[in-house]
C-alpha cells in the first residue's frame, strides 16, 4: 500500500499529467481552426451564456440493484462558466451495511463535490456542446455510523461478544476525473467518466470504515477509482 | 461482462490475520551465583482456556505460548515442569484488556497489558512480568518462568 506522501504525490503528478495533455488537444484543435476558419463564426469573442444541465447517475442504480450491502444514488449539476470551463456540483447520498461473522454495522452518507471541468475540444458551431473533459473536484461528505455489533471467535477461552456505539463524523477527499458528454437528443445528454479520488483524512476511516462512502467508494482505501455515467437534461440559453 | 465490471470494484476481502494475541513465556533458573540462566524442560505442560481443557505440552522447549483471553481481566493457567509430575502451579494473571480494530474482514482483537500475575510455589520460584503488553508483535516474551531446582 502506497504510504500517505506517495498518494498524495501520484495523485499531483496524475492532474498534472492531465491538465498538461489539455495544451496538446489545444494546440491541435487550433490548427483544425485555422484550416476552417471562414466557415467557423467568431465565438471566442460572444457572452457566455448560462446554459445549465441536470443529471442523474444511472449507473448508482444499477450498482444498487446489483449489490447487496449499498444502495446510492448520485446527480450533478453544471453550468458554463467560461468557454471551456463548467463549473458542477455533485451530491449523493449511500446506505451501507456490513454483515460479516464477526461484525454488523450500517452507515449513511451524504455528500457534496464541487469543481471545474475544462473542455478539451473547441466548439465547431455555436451551441455545440458535447465535449471531452477533464475535471477536478473537492468533495466532503457527513457519515453517520449507528452502533457496531461484534463477534470475536475464539474457541479456546470461549466467544467475545460486544458493541461499539454509534458515530457520526466528517471526510473530504480531492478527485481527477476525466469523461465525454454527448448530447443524444436536443437538451439530452449521457456520458461517462472515470474518477480517482484521495482521501483527505483517511484516520477518521481506520475503525469501522463505511462498506461504501457516496462520492467516494469503499472507505476501508486512502485512494479509489470510479465512474459514472449521466444521463443529463440542459437548459438554458447555448 | 458488463454486470461483473459494475460489480467488481467492491469484492470481499478475506482475514488473513486469523491467530489471536498471544503470550509468551521462557523458563530460566538461578545458579550458584543467583543469576537467571535460560534453561530448557524436558517435558513441561500448560493446561489453560474456559474450563482448564487445553493442553500443551512442547518437550525440551524453551517456553511457551497460548492465546489469551478475549476481552477478560483475568485468567488462570495451570503449569507443570514435568508432564509426569504431580505438581501442577496455578497462576493466576491479572491484566487490563483493550480492544484494537484490524479490518473490515478480521473485525476486533482484543490485547492486552499484563498488571500482576500470582502463582503457588510447587515448582515455581518466581514469575516475572518482563514485557506487560501483550500485542501483535509476536517476538515479545511477556513473562519469565523461574524453575526451582
Amino acid at each position: 500500500m502506497l504510504s500517505g506522501n506517495k498518494m498524495l504525490f501520484g495523485f499531483f503528478f496524475l492532474a498534472m499529467s492531465l491538465l498538461s495533455c489539455y495544451p496538446v488537444f489545444a494546440q491541435a484543435n487550433e490548427g483544425a481552426k485555422d484550416s476552417t476558419r471562414s466557415r467557423i463564426p467568431k465565438i471566442e469573442k460572444e457572452k457566455i451564456p448560462g446554459y445549465y444541465r441536470v443529471g442523474v447517475d444511472i449507473s448508482k442504480w444499477v450498482t444498487s440493484f446489483i449489490q447487496s450491502n449499498y444502495k446510492t444514488a448520485e446527480m450533478q449539476i453544471d453550468r458554463r462558466l467560461r468557454q471551456n470551463v463548467y463549473g458542477a456540483i455533485e451530491m449523493g447520498y449511500a446506505h451501507a451495511s456490513l454483515t460479516t461473522e464477526k461484525l454488523q454495522y450500517q452507515t449513511k452518507n451524504a455528500f457534496v463535490s464541487v469543481g471545474p471541468d475544462k473542455t478539451l475540444f473547441n466548439r465547431l458551431f455555436p451551441g455545440d456542446i458535447e465535449n471531452a473533459m477533464v475535471g477536478m473536484r473537492y468533495g466532503m461528505s457527513w457519515v453517520q455510523r449507528a452502533d457496531a455489533q461484534y463477534t470475536i471467535a475464539d474457541s479456546i477461552w470461549g466467544n467475545t461478544q460486544g458493541m461499539v456505539p454509534s458515530t457520526s463524523f466528517f471526510c473530504h477527499w480531492i478527485e481527477l476525473n476525466a469523461g465525454f458528454r454527448l448530447e443524444v437528443k436536443k437538451n439530452v445528454f449521457a456520458g461517462w467518466n472515470i474518477r480517482f479520488r484521495g482521501m483527505l483524512n483517511q484516520q477518521k476511516l481506520k475503525e469501522l470504515p463505511p462498506a461504501y462512502i457516496a462520492g467516494y467508494g469503499s472507505g476501508e482505501k486512502p485512494t479509489s477509482l470510479g465512474y459514472n455515467f449521466y444521463v443529463m437534461y440542459g437548459f438554458g440559453r447555448r | 461482462m458488463s454486470l461483473s465490471f459494475f460489480s467488481s470494484c467492491t469484492q470481499q476481502s478475506y482475514c488473513l490475520d486469523v491467530l489471536l494475541p498471544e503470550l509468551r513465556s521462557y523458563y530460566s533458573t538461578l545458579d550458584a551465583n543467583g543469576k537467571w540462566v535460560d534453561t530448557t524442560l524436558q517435558n513441561p505442560s500448560i493446561r489453560f482456556g474456559a474450563n482448564g481443557n487445553y493442553l500443551t505440552s512442547i518437550q525440551n522447549s524453551h517456553g511457551f505460548a497460548i492465546p489469551i483471553p478475549q476481552g477478560q481481566n483475568s485468567f488462570t493457567i495451570y503449569f507443570r515442569t514435568d508432564s509426569a509430575s504431580a505438581l501442577v502451579d496455578t497462576l493466576q494473571i491479572v491484566c487490563e484488556p483493550y480492544r484494537q480494530f484490524i479490518s473490515k474482514s478480521c473485525g476486533y482483537r482484543y490485547y492486552a497489558t499484563l498488571q500482576s500475575c500470582t502463582f503457588t510455589h510447587h515448582q515455581l520460584d518466581s514469575v516475572l512480568v518482563v514485557h506487560p503488553s501483550v500485542n501483535a508483535d509476536i517476538t515479545l516474551k511477556h513473562l519469565q518462568f523461574v524453575i526451582r531446582k
